[in-house]
């Protein structure tokens, strides 16, 4: 269980993290069986995981979302 | 002039317990269109029934569709789709729905109206997948919200993906009004 984050989370950072989500996605769909590929699964969940340490909790649109075997479990325990 | 209306809102998302007996576009989040003369009527961009079916049912599509698979689309009627994004809005979801106003004059609005209709009626197939980067631009491919583009519509935001495309939504439109305009 994640500790209750009590300090204010920055709506515009998550955001622009959010948006970066979403390029990262796309390009790995753009890239998944060329040698990028793993690149951008670590950066990605490299901005996830900071997401969720500033405060973010909310789901991502589906299509920012890489296939749930690529997501981070850390994700995918906010909403079990 | 004539207006054409493109809608569109954010997913509940597929992550989201409490909105999983959601349909998948509520869960995914959608984008359509309406004419000026019937703006009741809306079109919208999805796979077929037949073939979210052929993959094993909507969560598997959604897998499927994010490991970059295509599925068989065609334009479909989807106003209770918008309809109830907006109810569960009102309730607190993040699905609020908001629309940019194109205008065309009216022999081009004309030309994409029975464009439209014709694709909706004849059940036309189109391939539909999620947003990509990063690779020559795949110009027989759509989601929801590059779709216009078929239609010759400009778009108020060009990669498609829902996150960018609907704060492009919000930042250039006003909020879609169940009654109408």
């Amino acid at each position: 269980m994640m500790p209750v984050n009590t300090l204010p989370v920055d709506k515009q950072l998550l955001k622009s993290m959010e948006l970066k989500l979403s390029d990262l996605a796309a390009l790995w769909r753009g890239n998944k069986a060329s040698p990028q590929a793993d690149t951008i699964v670590r950066q990605y969940h490299a901005v996830l995981r900071c997401m969720i340490e500033l405060g973010s909790h909310e789901p991502l649109d589906t299509d920012a979302e890489l296939p749930n075997r690529l997501m981070p479990a850390e994700y995918l325990d906010l909403f079990r | 002039m004539k207006k054409i209306y493109l809608i569109g809102f954010r997913g509940t998302s597929f992550q989201a317990l409490e909105y999983k007996a959601e349909l998948a576009l509520i869960r995914a989040g959608h984008v359509g269109f309406a004419f000026e003369n019937d703006p009741q009527f809306m079109l919208g961009f999805h796979p077929t029934p037949e073939a979210i079916e052929a993959v094993g049912g909507e969560a598997a599509a959604i897998e499927w569709l994010k490991e970059n698979e295509p599925l068989d689309g065609a334009l479909q009627a989807d106003r209770p789709i918008f309809v109830r994004a907006h109810e569960l809005h009102l309730n607190g979801a993040r699905t609020e729905v908001w629309q940019v106003t194109l205008e065309l004059p009216d022999d081009e609005y004309e030309r994409v109206r029975t464009l439209a209709l014709q694709w909706y009626t004849e059940k036309i197939v189109f391939t539909y997948a999620f947003p990509e980067r990063g690779q020559p631009p795949l110009p027989d491919r759509d989601n929801c919200a590059t779709f216009p583009r078929r239609l010759t519509l400009p778009l108020p935001e060009t990669t498609g993906q829902l996150t960018r495309y609907i704060e492009a939504l919000e930042r250039a439109g006003t909020r879609w009004k169940l009654e109408g305009n």
